[in-house]
């Protein structure tokens, strides 16, 4: 009997309409845990990877995590996989909500995609029965009203997968978003574009089986007392969601604010926080993922814009960094509208709220103007042009067409000083935190491997006592005015979280002070497996190295491992973290050195040999 | 006299207020982070005069209590 897995991977062929099955390797999932793991073996064994990533050669894989969809706590996540399209390199984009546990009661692991149809479909998987079906009647319609109307041509207890306009306009930007108007979104690195060109706006999963699981009765002892220490940790994000942090993060100095240029913005925070959304009565109610406790998620309505009166999925801390500070807009209508507006057309909040932030820089030195923007004022913090900003984003249409695919493309066709404003790594705009107030973040960002991602090692966590390193075992010294040590713990944070994508737990199952030994025991009751917390570690290691096998192919290497000129020279000079700059000499080559690469951060033969990873 | 100045969203946890002063007290930060019903789950470090301190350290009078949180968002 197979436990955990389901033990079947769909296979879709777009162009050809073909609907096949191939069986879930248990030893591949035992050496690379599931998710974005077993979705990099697969590609780096089966495909091509110099196509171009909007070509139908460019397979989009989704995969759940090992224990996604099973009763672990925060157990939701999963991975949807490609050559992205923004960055030309590796791609992994999470996503929670109740998707991935709907596509495992289908009785699947993940699904394999390619080629690319002639006419829009949707893929209905309805249990046992796949079928691929006509979209033309849901094409230009927004994420909401996909969701809704999918649902009535198929089932209305389905959970939908689907690309807004963003993605139908191949913008790279797009993400593939989950859930409808309670929106959760594999946003990062432009994979809704690739969804886009294989001609599938959305894909509908219901079932009704479940997973064998070892031992239930083992599971539940070993819940039984971390469940209460996860809950009373993470009361704060449960309350307010992660909106509730952006005070937190401006008064340790690690908020973006006016494009990542300036160092304090505490009554501007005051406003925009999840705090604040609670005490106006903005947030109305609150919601989880699966087999999540913490309940994260909030419905916020939206009191301004197109959408005034409508109630959907609110503004998380990336979102109110995005429309806040690193705008200067200190109203939250507009920035819960802002949001809703990028649920709604599929767009990654991340890429757009850079974008808006870079638009607004240019169009203060004059890089852009009124003609250009067509009418749209965009000074810093006007809440109006945000939301007719996004709109053109997501359409690529006027202003949009120059930043309807990224910062680093809107640097490219502006050229100038225009680069100087896009904050960007390897192509991806950087995530909301700031590497100059904890610089363990800033190797992590330069060496993640889809570019500046803040979930590949989540470190400002640790440097900020949020999870303290020692409970695995670090016990160095980390000062905020000092890179000695850093390195080391970015290291260690990625081999973790790769194994958190692999396995699909939430990355905020570490408010529960959660270390590998816990999470194996879990993996030991749901699998019948003796893993242990330094098998999951080394597994972590493997998982990161493989990717970055897949990116030293794509020619990346330490030419590419560095931060935007923005957040490696330009010190701030107020807030919590004025005057810190990251030493990036430094703590790249204790990086590499850590990691068995080499001087051009390439694995050695002895790492890889170590890694079993010399066959790929 | 002591003066308790408090850092991020700790505020709402005391009606908003940015600075609490308290005539007299005696106990440790520990005690201190209890009697003003702060989160100690989010509490990411308390200067005392600008000096790190753990929650063992005794108040002393005059002392001046900056209390920062844990970063957290996504
Ligand atoms: S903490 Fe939030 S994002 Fe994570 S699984 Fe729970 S509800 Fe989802």
């Amino acid at each position: 009997m197979t436990y955990g897995i389901m033990g079947k991977i769909l296979e879709v062929d777009l162009t050809s309409k073909a609907i096949g099955y191939r069986t879930s390797d248990i030893t591949v999932f035992k050496k690379y845990l599931g998710g974005s793991g077993v979705a990099a073996k697969i590609l780096m064994d089966e495909f091509d990877l110099g196509v171009d990533p909007l070509s139908p050669e460019n397979p989009l894989i989704f995969m759940n995590g090992l224990l996604t969809g099973l009763p672990v706590p925060t157990g939701a996540k999963s991975s949807f996989v490609a050559k992205s399209p923004l960055t030309g390199i590796w791609n992994e984009s999470t996503v929670g909500g109740h998707w991935g546990a709907q596509v495992k009661k289908c009785g699947l692991d993940g699904m394999i995609m390619t080629g690319k149809s002639e006419t829009p479909v949707y893929i209905w998987i309805n249990d046992d029965c796949v079928e691929i079906r006509d979209a033309s009647a849901l094409m230009g319609l927004d994420v909401f009203e996909t969701s809704d109307k999918v649902k009535a041509m198929t089932d209305a207890k389905a959970v939908v997968a689907c690309i807004g306009p963003a993605g139908e306009n191949l913008s790279k930007i797009a993400g593939i978003m989950i859930g409808g108007n309670e929106t959760r979104a594999a946003g990062r690195g432009g994979l809704g574009a690739v969804m886009g060109s294989k001609n599938i706006k959305a894909i509908v999963a219901k079932g009704t089986k479940s997973a064998n699981v070892y031992s239930r009765e083992s599971l539940r002892d070993l819940l039984k007392d971390f469940l209460p220490i996860l809950n009373a940790n993470a009361k704060s994000l449960h309350d307010f969601g992660t909106a509730g942090g952006v005070q937190g993060v401006e008064a340790n100095g690690d908020l973006p604010i006016k494009n990542w240029t300036l160092g304090d913005w505490a009554e501007g925070a005051e406003k925009t926080c999840g705090q604040n959304m609670d005490y106006l009565g903005i947030t109305v109610s609150h919601h989880a993922c699966y087999a999540c406790s913490i309940r994260c998620g909030k419905d916020a309505r939206v009191d301004i814009g197109p959408y005034k009166g409508a109630i959907g999925h609110g503004p998380e801390y990336e979102t109110c960094a995005a429309f806040g500070a690193n705008i200067l807009n200190d109203n939250i209508e507009y920035l819960v509208a802002a949001n809703d507006i990028c649920n709604r057309m599929g767009l990654d909040v991340i890429c757009a709220g850079n974008a808006t932030a870079m638009a607004m820089e240019c169009f203060e030195r004059g890089v852009i103007d009124k003609v250009d923007t067509e009418g749209i004022d965009l000074t810093w913090g006007n809440g109006p042009s945000i939301l007719d900003f996004l709109l053109k984003l997501a359409k690529k249409e006027g202003i949009g067409a120059i930043f309807g695919d990224g910062v680093k493309d809107a640097g490219d066709k502006l050229g100038g000083l225009a680069k100087e404003f896009a904050i960007h790594v390897k192509g991806l705009s950087v995530a909301f935190h700031d590497p100059r107030a904890f610089t363990s973040m800033a190797v992590g960002y330069a060496t993640s491997n889809r570019g500046g991602c803040h979930l590949e090692n989540l470190s400002y966590f640790c440097e900020s006592g949020a999870f303290p390193p020692g409970i695995f075992g670090f016990n160095k010294p980390l000062s905020k005015h000092s890179d000695e040590n850093k390195a080391e713990l970015s290291v260690i944070m990625q081999n973790l979280m790769n194994v958190y994508n692999a396995l699909g737990l939430c990355k905020f199952l570490i408010r529960g002070k959660t270390n590998p030994e816990t999470i194996a025991t879990w993996i030991n009751a749901v699998t019948g497996w003796d893993m242990t917390g330094e098998d999951l570690m080394v597994t972590g290691e493997r998982l990161h190295n493989i990717k970055r096998l897949y990116n030293n192919s794509m020619g990346i290497s330490r030419k590419d491992d560095h931060l935007p000129p923005r957040l490696q020279y330009h010190d701030r000079r107020t807030g919590a973290a004025a005057g810190i700059l990251p030493n990036m000499t430094k703590l790249l080559t204790e990086y590499y050195n850590i990691r068995g690469w080499d001087n051009e951060g390439i694995p050695t033969p002895e790492r890889l040999d170590f890694l079993d990873l010399t066959t790929i | 006299m002591i003066t308790i100045e408090l850092k991020g969203q700790l505020i709402w946890c005391v009606d908003k207020k940015k600075t609490i002063p308290i005539e007299t007290f005696e106990g440790n930060l520990k005690d201190l982070i209890i009697l003003l019903r702060l989160p100690e789950s989010e509490i990411g470090m308390i200067l005392v005069n600008q000096k790190k301190e753990p929650l063992s350290y005794c108040v002393k009078d005059n002392d001046h209590i900056i209390i920062v949180p844990v970063v957290g968002g996504g």
